[in-house]
């Protein structure tokens, strides 16, 4: 019944993918990955400060779980801080893929879109499989899968805000418009319901970080997240039923006691 | 071969200074722990070129490793 869930050839079984930032501690990262059930987990590059242990713990972590791995250029204001970035997680991690971010606004960590175009028709180049991480506009989609972004990503709201869809037209329309891209809601959820708001619209995926990670379980969230996601792709592959401003009786009316046809 | 220099230089290392006293970036390396990747001036620079990268007074090096990312 459940389509297969498709980045740029790699099948998942698992429409969920999480990131591995701001969890308690290392430990419940590992557990609340391990619980989701994803299969693939969204990391980073920073400066190496040699007095610090903490980052090869948190690799050898991340290598046990033996996710796929999906970099991301979190932080770049400029194509050339995002392709640098994209080349140096490219040889560390050993994947063509990356989650392409470039702000244009350091208050709703918006997407530039315009610098985004320009950095993933560099990366499709230069043989990286870009996954953009954009807004909802219809036309900066369209031009990012015309370029040959297979996956997008648009945001539901900011980055860890945890409001939900903020224009669930903007997503119908992306969904209805390109219906060939896999599309991934990324950033901005907050909690289960959100989740399968997206994927009942017929989202391929979705990713998030901040409402696992920050939640007083995490790994009680992880497994509400991915039930979710479940349910939710399984509610779109079944169809809704149509919407109605009426009431429409489910019991049949035909045989109704205490009717008479006529008055007495 | 890159042309070695004992000379001192003082070059951006991640972002703070430092006098080095080889201009061989492969020289510089071995203090960091593996996996890492470099940047110089904001370019990649690709382990395979390690070998044959001179470091000048002024350059800027970033030299990054795994971390959380959402």
């Amino acid at each position: 019944m459940q389509s297969e869930f498709n980045i740029y050839g790699q099948t998942l079984s698992s429409r969920l993918i999480l990131g591995s930032a701001l969890y308690p501690n290392p430990a419940l990262m590992q557990q609340a990955l391990q619980q989701s059930g994803c299969e693939a987990v969204t990391l980073s590059l920073r400066r190496q400060a040699p007095e610090q242990q903490g980052g090869e713990q948190f690799w050898q972590l991340i290598r046990d779980l033996k996710l796929k791995l999906l970099p991301n250029t979190a932080g770049c204001h400029s194509v050339q801080q995002a392709l640098t970035l994209a080349q140096m997680s490219r040889e560390i991690f050993q994947t063509n893929w990356i989650k392409l971010e470039l702000i244009g606004d350091d208050y709703n960590l918006q997407p530039d879109p315009i610098l985004l175009l320009q950095a993933a028709e560099q990366l499709l180049a230069d043989g990286f499989e870009v996954l953009p991480y954009c807004t909802d506009d219809l036309v900066l989609c369209k031009r990012l899968y015309e370029l040959g972004c297979k996956v997008l990503m648009p945001w539901a709201a900011p980055i860890g805000s945890g409001l939900g869809v903020l224009n669930p037209y903007a997503l119908r329309t992306l969904r209805e418009r390109l219906p060939d891209a896999t599309l991934i809601v990324d950033a901005g959820l907050g909690v289960p319901s959100h989740a399968c708001q997206v994927m009942e619209m017929g989202f391929d995926g979705v990713l998030l970080n901040s409402a696992v990670a920050l939640a007083k379980d995490p790994v009680l969230m992880a497994q509400a997240f991915s039930q979710a996601v479940s349910a939710g792709r399984s509610a779109f592959v079944a169809g809704a039923m149509p919407k109605q401003d009426f009431a429409s009786p489910s019991t049949p009316v035909l045989g109704m006691p205490f009717w008479l046809q006529e008055a007495p | 071969m890159a042309e070695h220099m004992k000379t001192e230089l003082n070059i951006w290392l991640n972002g703070k200074t430092e006098t080095l006293n080889s201009n061989q970036l492969s020289h510089l390396l071995p203090r960091f722990k593996a996996p890492f990747a470099v940047a110089l001036n904001g370019c990649f620079i690709a382990a395979n070129q390690y070998p044959n990268t001179v470091l000048k007074a002024g350059d800027q090096l970033d030299i990054v490793s795994p971390i959380a990312g959402g």
